[in-house]
């Protein structure tokens, strides 16, 4: 009797879950082509915003680059087509006083014009902030840089004119997203700091306007119908946040997604074969270093050989930065040299004439050219004070938006096991990280080795930003007056040719000191799909720096 | 024997209900405790953005505004202890401005109909399937039932979710493998947002059921050999009671108890479970909120959802032990 | 005349005697052999990896070619820097199993030790401990252990090897050891009180045994066949909860474990690229071991507490 009454409960059960799932799996194919048709194009990052205010936080990027222009910016200076607030600039003789013609008639995503004026807001506002508690340092648009800046003129609508004490290319080179001032005039600097969330629907001048904000999910963006250049032809955009790679790519696979970046090399290789999907790859200014920790006193490391540059030299010839560049990446990154990557093309060298090569063999004779033997053959050396060596390398489990394989962490480590100096790896979470990175004076240093990684932009102080004495960018403690000297002199030009050789003084006075080892210049992966849309760029389809491609994206 | 696990029995429902109270203020406490005492200073992180050097006048005013520079006991503590108990649990380091109550309110519903869900099947399927064979002990079924039950137990349910992926999601493309849904799918009617979501929800919570499958079919199947072979069960059979009747008057009552149990405590772990899964599945729930928090040091976060997760499961074992009371004739 | 053996080894006899009967009952399930012969196997792995499959393998030494599938030369494929996977997994079956048993052997103790005293002094020792007992059972292990493990890996976590171990890998040991023995706590408890009321403690007492003796010598050889038949389940417990840590992040990846290869392989982006070899294997060895601790778990406990009478 109960076998009947169970079989019964069994069968209905089955009946149920079979008509679900049919349904279910019929509405797939509604999803699928859903992306062509309704022109919302679907784009996904590894990105965890947290806010959509650009003044408390690095973070905010994506999305509000679409939202928000930059006076001129580096995709301006790359890409004669791709322009942001200002139409044209130009500087005078002197070099003092720039002149920028802004667009005329541009209008703000509800209505009201965008003028000078606003530009002049959102400089003001920053430079107001300067040496006050609130100083708005801890985000997009940050007062890096405006040091020398005397005064920011409104000449008319749409001219606007900055003066500098000294030269200075801050005015072309900053990425400051330029904020409406009918919007932000009642905002307080400290509250810009912290807690004013800047809630959708945001007020911009880019194409696509922030329209929906889900933390940790994605970000709803609408055509801007006041666009200069006229309403985008694509009805909205849809970033998608994710933590990690894996859902990027499945997603481009089964069509959820039109992009995708940040993708692993395994990744790139697989869609690489799929037919609906081209494969890209771009030059970044990110990269990855190895870092000595320099400091003496308080929060040194635990050899006096790391303050040591023929150390630091000599462990220079035992990493082969182009084994890191193949087997590590997979060659999706350019070998490290200096401090200079090779997107910044103004700037880039390959240091030949300096230039360390890999040789074990050389390392070891260097070592003890240096004075640090294997005294008693156990195949570690130790160093002047008789110490063996016992390095901490650590690292974190994630380094900036491109992530440093664990496979260079374990190449370099075995590198410097092999030259006798054992390096045991720690691997941090980023608040430990942080933790540990930050200055001596904050609790932080005790460590010996670093790899790490960083993206800043291509303008020729942030270049230099990882010798300069205490910046939070320096994470080997290093301090050089010449380098410091220089500079200064980089930040008082704006001339070009004298700032490259400016620059490739510095690179070549750090190089030779070695307080970074720089592994490699590693490359965006992305990828996106073939159907659907058209406009994406040729070189890079995607910009890294402003709204393009969104300004000219249209259906297939 | 009822020598093993005392119940509430021998005790007043006030003196639980105490107990319960007790261990909820000494998880506050510990709670508060805990938190700071991980390395990683927060208004360094939260001034980890600046380019140039802080000063400490910054440093002291960030301190300040989120009032970590008074000394940890006992100012700290009181202002933790009065402010909690009000309902305020503090603003996110991390999601600056946001309130800690609203962070976990939004991503508490999607966790809980992952978990929930999960719970739910599981309890249907893995009760049914254990009764089943506990009842018809011995056997191809049972056997089985039994070595499937207790593989899936064993499984972790995430490498389980990763597997799904695989196959349900990168090989066949039938269902996706990230989300709790698509921005956009909902805008048409209300039912495609329905079918969308219940579209991502498959195989997440699959992933979580499946284990919990396997642990009530064990515990169910167990409950029931027991009781099977009890002597009021002999008893009643030589009264001459058919199978389905001792089935339903004596047995199924009597091997519920300790599958109540399971299920009223398990309740409470439905979040900490669901954290590795959300984790694969890129699900916006409670879980990866606790991960992204840990990260980023954000003690008000980490706080509110150790002291959440802390208070459902005391007033689960609460309910578990209450409950436990009632159903089991030897302790009344 | 009959021969009459001294006392000690009528005792002997008697305990060998014992021995050979539980094994036999023991084995006699088949869940049990089962259990004990897979576990012999990754024993095995974890006593001797170099032997089997050489040094572990790191970007340095790995030959193959990048997430290449299973083929003659790597019989479980590569993984994304050209590592062999099956080497890592006879690795990681070393850093798995020392992890999970000597933190089971941690929490068994602390168990044990805790259960034991609030069952035998009772009341407001008891009640104390139980109080302690309660918040670690409270708060899941693994939430507490995703927490506490930065701590400690802070305090503790430095450079060097201790016995071939990294010192993260004792942090994992000892936070899922400190987490985990609240249930054991709970049963030993349990055990306890009904224990105290037998004849034997009584006599002992009489007799003006102390404490910690008539603790260690009467209750405790009564306590042992509970405490094994559920430290298989804890120590399953604790693959789980390290397999899930090490999926998290915070296991070590140059001493890999089987979930720390899990979180590889998810960062590398198997998943997504169908690198289905990378990703089963580990996780698969995970839930083998799970199982047989399982197993022997269930067939300890049912050798102990025969439950099972025919019914007519």
């Amino acid at each position: 009797m109960e076998d009947f009454y169970f079989s019964r409960r069994f069968v209905l059960k089955a009946l149920l879950a079979g008509t679900a799932t049919s349904f279910i799996a019929s509405s797939h194919a509604l999803a699928a082509s859903a992306s062509c048709s309704d022109k919302i194009v679907r784009v996904a990052g590894i990105a965890a915003p947290d806010t959509m205010n650009p003044f408390a936080t690095w973070a905010s990027f994506w999305p509000t680059t679409f939202t928000y222009d930059v006076l001129v910016g580096v995709d301006a200076q790359r890409h004669p087509d791709r322009q942001g607030f200002a139409k044209e600039w130009s500087v005078d003789d002197k070099e003092l006083t720039w002149t920028f013609k802004i667009w005329p008639g541009m209008k703000w995503s509800d209505g009201k014009p965008a003028t000078a004026k606003d530009v002049a807001f959102t400089y003001e506002y920053l430079k107001k902030s300067v040496g006050t508690a609130d100083e708005l340092n801890v985000g997009w648009n940050n007062t890096s840089g405006m040091e020398q800046v005397q005064s920011i003129e409104v000449v008319d609508e749409t001219t606007l004119r900055i003066i500098t004490n000294k030269p200075t290319r801050w005015p072309v080179d900053n990425t400051i997203m330029i904020v409406p001032e009918h919007i932000w005039s009642s905002v307080s600097q400290a509250d810009a700091r912290g807690t004013f969330r800047n809630d959708p629907p945001l007020v911009g001048t880019g194409p696509m306007i922030v329209a929906e904000f889900q933390q940790g999910q994605f970000a709803r963006l609408t055509p801007n119908t006041h666009f200069r250049k006229g309403q985008p032809e694509i009805a909205g955009l849809i970033f998608r946040f994710f933590p990690s790679a894996d859902s990027i790519a499945q997603g481009l696979k089964s069509g959820d997604l039109d992009y995708g970046m940040n993708l692993t090399a395994a990744q790139w290789t697989d869609l690489s074969k799929d037919e609906a999907i081209v494969v890209g790859q771009g030059r970044t200014e990110a990269r990855n270093y190895l870092a000595f920790n320099t400091a003496s006193g308080k929060g040194a490391g635990s050899t006096k050989a790391l303050q040591d540059e023929a150390f630091r030299d000599a462990v220079g010839y035992a990493i082969d930065q182009k084994t890191i560049a193949e087997r590590a990446f997979r060659g999706h990154a350019d070998p490290g040299v200096g401090l200079v990557m090779p997107a910044a093309t103004n700037y880039y060298s390959e240091l030949k004439d300096i230039k360390r090569h890999f040789d074990l063999e050389e390392a070891a004779r260097r070592l003890d050219a240096a004075g640090y033997k294997d005294a008693d053959g156990d195949g570690i050396r130790e160093d002047r004070d008789g110490n063996k060596f016992q390095l901490e390398l650590i690292t974190g489990t994630t380094s900036g938006t491109i992530e440093t394989p664990l496979a260079a962490v374990q190449l370099v480590a075995g590198w410097l096991g092999q030259i006798g100096i054992p390096a045991s790896v720690t691997q941090l979470d980023p608040g430990a990280l942080d933790a540990r990175t930050a200055s001596p004076e904050q609790g932080g240093g005790s460590w010996d080795l670093l790899i790490s990684g960083g993206w800043l932009t291509p303008s020729a102080p942030d270049l230099l930003v990882l010798g300069e004495a205490d910046n939070t960018g320096n994470n080997s403690y290093w301090k050089s007056g010449e380098f410091e000297q220089l500079i200064s002199e980089v930040k008082s030009t704006a001339d070009i040719e004298k700032s490259k050789a400016l620059v490739d003084k510095a690179v070549r006075l750090i190089y030779q000191d070695a307080p970074y080892i720089i592994l490699a210049y590693p490359f965006m992966l992305d990828a996106r799909r073939k159907d659907c849309f058209q406009g994406w760029g040729t070189a890079d389809m995607f910009s890294m720096w402003s709204y393009f491609p969104f300004d000219r994206l249209k259906a297939i | 024997m009822s020598g093993g696990v005392r119940g509430p029995g021998g005790h007043h429902v006030g003196q639980v209900v105490f107990r319960a109270v007790i261990t909820l203020l000494m998880v506050g406490v510990l709670n508060f405790l805990l938190f700071r005492v991980i390395p990683g200073d927060p208004a360094a992180m939260l001034l980890a953005g600046a380019r140039s050097s802080v000063t400490t006048e910054q440093m002291q005013a960030q301190r300040q505004s989120w009032g970590l520079d008074k000394p940890l006991v006992p100012d700290q503590l009181v202002s933790y202890l009065s402010t909690t108990l009000q309902g305020d649990f503090g603003y996110s380091f991390k999601f600056r401005g946001k309130r800690v109550g609203e962070l976990i309110i939004e991503r508490l519903p999607e966790t809980l109909a992952l978990a929930g869900l999960a719970q739910i099947i599981a309890i249907i399927f893995g009760i049914f399937l254990g009764i089943y064979a506990g009842w018809r002990r011995g056997g191809v079924i049972d056997n089985l039932t039994t070595g499937t039950s207790l593989a899936l137990y064993s499984t972790p349910p995430f490498w389980l979710g990763m597997l799904l992926v695989v196959g349900f999601s990168t090989m066949l493309g039938w269902l996706p493998g990230y989300g709790s849904y698509s921005p956009g799918a909902g805008d048409g009617s209300f039912l495609a947002g329905l079918i969308d979501r219940l579209r991502h929800l498959i195989l997440p919570v699959l992933s979580v059921a499946l284990g919990l499958i396997g642990q009530y079919v064990v515990v169910a199947r167990a409950a029931m050999s027991d009781v099977v072979t009890e002597d009021y069960m002999v008893t009643a059979r030589a009264k001459g009671l058919t199978n389905g009747q001792m089935l339903r008057r004596h047995a199924f009552r009597n091997a519920l108890l300790p599958v109540v149990t399971l299920i009223t405590l398990n309740l409470g772990y439905v979040v900490a479970g669901a954290i590795t899964v959300e984790a694969v599945f890129a699900w916006p729930g409670i879980g990866s909120l606790t991960v992204e928090a840990l990260n980023a040091r954000d003690y008000p976060v980490l706080q509110g959802i150790f002291l959440l997760l802390g208070a459902s499961i005391v007033f689960a074992n609460l309910i578990a032990d209450l409950i436990y009371g009632l159903l089991d004739p030897r302790v009344r | 005349m009959t021969e009459t053996l001294p006392a000690t080894d009528n005792r002997r006899r008697i305990r060998v005697r014992a021995i050979k009967s539980f094994l036999s009952q023991f084995l006699g399930h088949g869940g049990a052999r089962l259990g004990v012969f897979a576990l012999i196997l990754f024993m095995a792995m974890a006593a001797m990896p170099n032997l089997l499959v050489g040094p572990l393998q790191t970007a340095m030494n790995a030959t193959g070619d990048f997430l290449v599938s299973p083929s003659q030369v790597n019989l479980l494929g590569t993984d994304e820097a050209g590592r062999d996977v099956l080497n890592l997994i006879v690795h990681g079956a070393r850093t798995s199993l020392v992890i999970a048993l000597v933190s089971t052997l941690i929490s068994l103790v602390v168990g044990t030790a805790v259960g034991m005293a609030a069952g035998y002094y009772g009341r407001w020792v008891d009640s104390w401990l139980m109080r302690m007992t309660d918040f670690f059972f409270v708060i899941p292990s693994f939430v507490l252990a995703l927490v506490i493990t930065p701590v400690v890996l802070e305090t503790i976590g430095r450079s060097g090897n201790i016995l071939g171990f990294r010192p993260s890998l004792f942090v994992i040991i000892l936070v899922i050891g400190l987490t985990s023995w609240a249930f054991v706590a709970r049963i030993v408890r349990s055990q306890t009180l009904t224990l105290r009321e037998r004849q034997f403690v009584e006599r002992a007492r009489v007799l003006g045994t102390s404490n910690l003796k008539v603790m260690l010598r009467h209750l405790l050889p009564n306590l042992v066949p509970q405490i094994a038949a559920n430290g298989a389940l804890v120590v399953a417990n604790a693959i789980y909860t390290e397999t899930a840590l090490s999926f998290l992040g915070l296991g070590d990846p140059l001493q890999p474990s089987w979930g720390t290869l899990l979180a590889l392989a998810q960062r590398a982006g198997a998943a997504s690229s169908g690198a289905w070899w990378y990703l089963g294997a580990p996780g698969l060895c995970v839930v083998i071991v799970s199982l047989s601790f399982v197993l022997i778990g269930n067939a300890l406990d049912d050798t102990f507490n025969p439950r099972r009478r025919a019914i007519p």
